[in-house]
């Protein structure tokens, strides 16, 4: 067998071993590649803070324009029972971006948190006077301003327990505790200014001790009331404390009762 | 694509090697027409075998993933860390190998069984009282099997009876099963006194987290010692992992697994087998069913 002859079956034969090989770099053209958009699309995130006696509570979280996160909460405090102001800010995925322990005295965060333009707003109370106020926040946690919520129809703004952004107009909901009444407020996330508001009596005297319970749910760590508001139609409606029960009311802000009869439109829950 | 260029690579090296060889051999006078014809047959055989044995495995992260995102603490105390070479796995072999010249082209279908482990660990405690603190250690076993299928160009170095041969090539390997064993283990110095825990282990099937398929590019030496008409072999290989072996779009598909905070890193995987088996040839000469290198 001359030296050709051997180099043309080598050839064969490579050329039989390269078309295997083909075929199997086609199969291998099949393995995983990543995409940032899978990480962006799908995560799962816990943050964590190593000091052993600290207390975080989220409340309400938001995307924001750069694709990334705010994340509303609550924090304990050691100057007093109630809940303080926790901003959170991650990235697009997840990653912790940077935080915000907002002064003592701002108090009592409360869903929702909601952006108008660049700006974040949600409803929080100033200790210890327990006075509804907006506060907005920029999506960097650069700035904190807080504006109180004017009084509107002898419903004294205080204990905000949840609010709803309706209408461009903050739709907040409040405990009166000085009246002993739930209120439901529509307030200009801006100026804090009301332009309506109804309020509606939880039925119980002054020698009553419902208030002061009421009351101590506000505070950290107690169990707080499923509180909610909201806007069906031309109705509104909330989640509070009316005629001794825990009720689902709906109310046209017009009329001293709620609408139609409570035996139709007013659920009430007793818990 | 750099990686196809390694592979086209390292055949025209094979290849160009294969030349040299051919233009160092010169012909031999000696050999009369009917030698000519067993040369020419005995340059050809057909190899048939099964080997078996142990392998080691390592990853290299390409880019880390973490479930925790620390708000007051650098990542880095919190981060994987992977051991290496550390839990033998098992694998199965069947080799057919075409013998020509020296060269043998081989395809070896494998079962591969693997494992790697990872642990990491996370430290809370009080900024007052910095001994009332919680410590937990997580570990982490992943146990993986795969189909692989490895193309090999061997070339024997030396020898008749025992034969030391090289090695390369490149696989492709196929999942069939994947399972995570998740062990929490930890020191509570915040309950009063020291307390030493471990919680029951979480064994999650992990199949939908791995990449379905991956590549990689083998290298490897081995003996074969004749005996009779078959041929035992010993054989090593390093196969190093060319692609991601997770699954990208569903690393955070596990509910119980994001929870106690793990997540897979993207990663490579490189596998050291050792296998020992035997090999028969397919083709005969026609007195005594002598096997061509006798």
């Amino acid at each position: 067998m001359d030296l050709n002859h051997q180099t043309v079956n080598l050839f064969l034969m490579l050329k039989k071993f390269y078309s295997l090989l083909f075929i199997a770099l086609t199969v291998l053209s099949c393995s995983e590649e990543s995409n940032p958009k899978f990480d962006t699309d799908n995560f799962t995130s816990i943050f964590d803070n190593y000091k052993f006696d600290i207390d975080y509570t989220p409340i309400d979280m938001v995307q924001t324009s750069d694709g990334g996160y705010l994340i509303l909460g609550r924090r304990k405090l050691t100057t007093s029972n109630m809940s303080g102001i926790y901003l959170l800010k991650a990235d697009e995925n997840g990653n912790f971006v940077k935080e915000l322990e907002v002064d003592e005295t701002y108090v009592n965060p409360v869903a929702r948190l909601t952006q108008i333009g660049e700006v974040f707003y949600f409803a929080c109370m100033e200790y210890p006077f327990m006075t509804a106020n907006i506060a907005s926040v920029d999506p960097d946690l650069e700035n904190v301003a807080f504006t109180p919520v004017s009084s509107i129809n002898d419903i004294i703004p205080t204990y905000p327990s949840v609010a709803s952004y309706i209408d461009n107009q903050f739709l907040l909901q409040c405990y009166d505790h000085e009246n002993r009444q739930s209120g439901l407020l529509i307030v200009d996330p801006v100026t804090g200014a009301a332009s309506g508001g109804k309020a509606f009596t939880i039925g119980i005297g002054a020698a009553d001790n419902v208030n002061e319970a009421i009351i101590n749910t506000f505070a950290h760590s107690r169990r707080s009331f499923p509180y909610e508001v909201g806007k069906s139609g031309g109705t509104y409606f909330f989640n509070g404390f009316y005629n001794f029960t825990y009720s689902l009311v709906f109310t046209d802000l017009v009329s001293d009762d709620p609408i139609g009869s409570s035996e139709t439109r007013s659920v009430k829950t007793k818990l | 694509m750099k990686r196809l260029y390694l592979i086209l690579f390292c055949f025209l090296i094979v290849a160009q090697v294969s030349a040299q060889e051919n233009k160092k051999r010169k012909p031999n006078a000696a050999y009369n027409k009917q030698n000519d014809a067993n040369e020419k047959f005995l340059n050809k055989q057909w190899w048939l075998g099964f080997k078996a044995g142990t392998n080691l495995t390592d990853v290299h992260v390409t880019k880390t993933y973490s479930v925790f995102s620390p708000t007051n603490y650098s990542p880095d105390q919190s981060a994987k860390k992977y051991e290496h070479f550390k839990q033998p796995g098992a694998q199965a072999t069947i080799e057919a190998s075409f013998y020509f010249k020296k060269f043998y082209f081989s395809l070896q279908p494998t079962y591969q069984h693997s494992l790697f482990t990872y642990t990491n660990s996370y430290l809370w405690y009080d900024d007052v009282v910095p001994t009332n603190n919680l410590e937990l250690n997580y570990e982490q076993e992943q146990k993986l099997d795969y189909f692989i299928i490895p193309l090999l160009i061997k070339y024997d170095i030396a020898g008749n009876k025992l034969r030391p041969y090289v090695q390369i090539g490149a696989f492709s390997a196929f999942l069939i099963n994947a399972n995570k064993q998740t062990t929490i283990s930890g020191t509570d110095n915040a309950s009063g006194g020291e307390n030493n825990f471990t919680d029951p282990a979480i064994i999650v099937g992990a199949k939908d987290l791995f990449a379905k398929s991956s590549w990689g590019l083998i290298g490897g030496a081995g003996l074969n010692y004749t005996l009779g008409n078959v041929r035992l072999n010993l054989d090593a290989q390093y196969k190093l992992g060319m692609s991601n072996i997770t699954s990208t779009k569903n690393r955070n598909s596990s509910d119980s697994l994001s929870g106690v905070g793990d997540i897979l890193d993207d990663m490579t995987m490189d596998n050291i087998s050792i296998s020992i088996g035997c090999l028969f040839p397919m083709r005969f000469l026609a007195n005594g069913f002598k096997s061509s290198d006798r």
